[in-house]
C-alpha cells in the first residue's frame, strides 16, 4: 500500500474509533474503513509501505525511517495528517491487542497534537522518530522498550523540548543510566522517589543547573562533573 | 513585595536593550534581533545565544559573540507552534574559561508589537491570536507550563485582533470567561504571596473587583464556593458596567 494521509474527516473518524476502544463500545479499529477514499488521500510522494514485524521500539523506528527515507521528514515534523495515518497503518504495533483488548490511551499518542511540545512528544511514532533524527545514537534511551509505550526515560526527559533535544543533557544521562554492554537501563535507574534516578536528574538537578549554566554549551562529561554524589554510584 | 536574591553571579541584561521582531519570510515565521551590549562589561569572546520558546517548545540560535555579532541569515521559527505569545531568552555564555557558565541572561522577552505595553508588566489575560480553533470563536487555555491563563482567538476570523476590542465581545463573552476561570479556582487554596496563575487571578478578584476571599474548599461548603463564583462574575460585570453597556448595544433594534 502507498503512504497516505488522513483527511479532516479521517482524523475525526480515527478519534471516534479511539474513544470507542477506550469505552469498550467498539471492538476494534476498522483500518480498511479509515483507508477509504474520503478518509485517506495519497501522500504527495509515492512511498510504498510494508507491514513490519518488530521486537522493539528501536527496530520499529529505524525500519520506519528507512521506509520513509525519500521524504524530508524535518519538513513534516508537524504533519498531523501524515503521522496520524502512519499510526493507523501500524496500529497493531503501537496499540497491540493484549488479552484480546486494545487500550489506546490518550488521543495524543496516535493523533499528532502540534499545539505545543508537551502534547507533541506523546505521539508514539512522530516523537521518537524526531528525537532519533536529531540525536542519532544519543537517542538510544528514547528508543528503549516496546513501541506501544514511552518508558520512564522518555517520559522524564522528552517532555520539555529544551531537555529532550539537548545532546549534552542526553549524553550525560546515557553515561549515567545506560548499560552499553547489556543494551538496557542500569537496574534501579528508573526508580521513583529515590535519589540518583532518571526522574531526579530530569526534574530536580538539571533545572537547577539551568539557572547557572548553559548546558548546551557543555559536553555530557562536563555536566556529569557537576552532579552531586547521589549519582556517583552509576559511574563505578 | 517579595525580594529576590541572585546568588548565581550572572548579570541581568536590561530588556530595553533588546529589540526582537517577529515577521514572515517566504511565508514562514522568522525573527531578527538587536541587542545593545555597550557598557555591560561582558568579555568580547563570550557567546550569545537566543532561544525562542512557547510553553514546552523551544529553539536555539547562535548569534556569535559579544565582540563578533554573527546572527544566522534567517532565523526561522519552524519548531514553535502557531502563537502570538512567543517569548525569547538571551544567554551570554562563557565558553573559554568556565565552560557553559552563564554570564548574563534576559528572559521572558516579548517581541516588538504595535500594542502599547508597560515594560516588565504582564497582562493577566494574554491573548493568542494565532490559533486555529476550527469552528470555535475563542477558547480559554489554562497554560500550566507558562503559568498563565490564555485567551485564544481563532485565527480564521478576519481581523481577529479587533474582535476582543469590540463591545459585543467584552459584554457578551468576557463575563463567561471570568466564570470559567473562577470555576477552575474552585478547589485552589489561595496563597497571598504565591506567584502561580491561580494566586494572581484570586489577587485580582480581591484587590481589583473587591470580592471577599474564596472560602477554603472542603466537602461541606460547596454552596459557599458557588456563591463566591457568582460574586466574582457579578463584581466583574459591575466594575466594567456590563449591563449598562449591554443596553447601549441596542441588540434587538438592529
Amino acid at each position: 500500500m502507498k503512504l497516505h494521509i488522513l483527511t479532516e474527516e479521517g482524523l475525526t473518524e480515527f478519534r471516534y474509533y479511539l474513544n470507542g476502544l477506550r469505552t469498550g463500545e467498539i471492538a476494534d479499529l476498522d483500518r480498511d474503513n479509515l483507508f477509504t477514499e474520503n478518509l485517506s488521500i495519497q501522500f504527495e510522494k509515492e512511498i510504498e509501505m510494508f507491514d513490519l514485524k518488530v521486537n522493539s521500539k528501536k527496530e520499529f523506528i529505524i525500519e520506519l525511517i528507512e521506509m520513509l527515507k525519500d521524504i524530508n521528514l524535518k519538513e513534516n515534523y508537524y504533519n498531523v495528517e501524515l503521522w496520524s495515518w502512519i499510526s493507523v497503518y501500524y496500529f497493531d504495533i503501537v496499540c497491540p491487542k493484549i488479552n484480546d483488548l486494545r487500550k489506546p490511551g490518550a488521543d495524543d499518542r496516535h493523533i499528532l497534537n502540534p499545539d505545543n511540545w508537551q502534547r507533541y512528544y506523546r505521539h508514539l511514532i512522530a516523537a521518537p522518530i524526531r528525537l532519533y533524527l536529531e540525536l542519532r545514537e544519543l537517542a538510544i534511551g528514547y528508543l528503549d522498550g516496546s513501541p506501544n509505550t514511552h518508558g520512564e526515560f522518555f517520559e522524564q526527559l522528552a517532555s520539555s523540548q529544551e531537555l529532550a533535544t539537548s545532546p549534552s543533557v542526553i549524553e550525560a544521562a546515557n553515561i549515567l543510566f545506560w548499560d552499553n554492554e547489556k543494551k538496557e537501563f542500569k537496574r534501579g535507574s528508573r526508580g521513583k522517589n529515590k535519589p540518583g534516578t532518571i526522574r531526579r536528574y530530569a526534574r530536580d538537578i538539571i533545572p537547577q543547573f539551568q539557572m547557572t549554566y548553559d548546558l548546551n554549551s557543555m559536553s555530557g562529561e562536563e555536566i556529569i562533573e557537576l552532579l552531586p554524589d547521589e549519582f556517583s554510584g552509576w559511574l563505578e | 513585595m517579595i525580594r529576590k536574591f541572585n546568588y548565581t553571579g550572572r548579570k541581568r541584561i536590561p530588556l530595553k536593550r533588546i529589540s526582537i521582531n517577529v515577521g514572515t519570510v517566504e511565508r514562514r515565521k522568522a525573527f531578527n534581533a538587536e541587542i545593545d551590549f555597550n557598557g555591560l562589561e561582558f568579555p568580547p569572546e563570550a557567546k550569545v545565544y537566543i532561544e525562542p520558546y512557547y510553553r514546552a517548545s523551544y529553539m536555539r540560535f547562535d548569534f556569535g559573540s559579544i565582540g563578533t555579532w554573527d546572527p544566522p541569515l534567517i532565523c526561522y521559527l519552524q519548531d514553535i507552534p502557531d502563537t502570538s505569545l512567543i517569548l525569547f531568552r538571551v544567554k551570554i555564555v562563557d565558553e573559554s574559561e568556565n565552560i557553559g557558565k552563564l554570564l548574563g541572561i534576559a528572559d521572558r522577552i516579548e517581541p516588538n508589537s504595535d500594542e502599547k505595553k508597560t515594560p516588565g508588566k504582564r497582562t493577566i489575560l494574554p491573548v493568542d491570536y494565532d490559533k486555529d480553533l476550527k469552528d470555535q470563536i475563542c477558547r480559554v487555555n489554562f497554560d500550566e507550563v507558562g503559568n498563565q491563563v490564555v485567551l485564544e482567538i481563532n485565527k480564521r476570523i478576519e481581523n481577529c485582533t479587533e474582535l476582543v476590542r469590540t463591545n459585543e465581545f467584552k459584554i457578551l463573552v468576557l463575563p463567561g470567561i471570568i466564570r470559567i476561570i473562577a470555576e477552575r479556582l474552585k478547589d485552589y487554596d489561595y496563597d497571598e504571596n504565591g506567584s502561580r496563575w491561580q494566586d494572581m487571578w484570586i489577587k485580582y478578584f480581591i484587590r481589583n473587583l473587591k470580592v471577599i476571599k474564596k472560602p477554603k474548599s472542603d466537602d461541606y461548603n460547596e454552596d459557599m464556593i458557588d456563591d463566591w463564583i457568582n460574586d466574582v462574575v457579578l463584581a466583574f460585570c459591575r466594575n466594567y458596567g456590563i449591563y449598562r453597556q449591554f443596553l447601549n448595544l441596542n441588540i434587538f433594534q438592529r
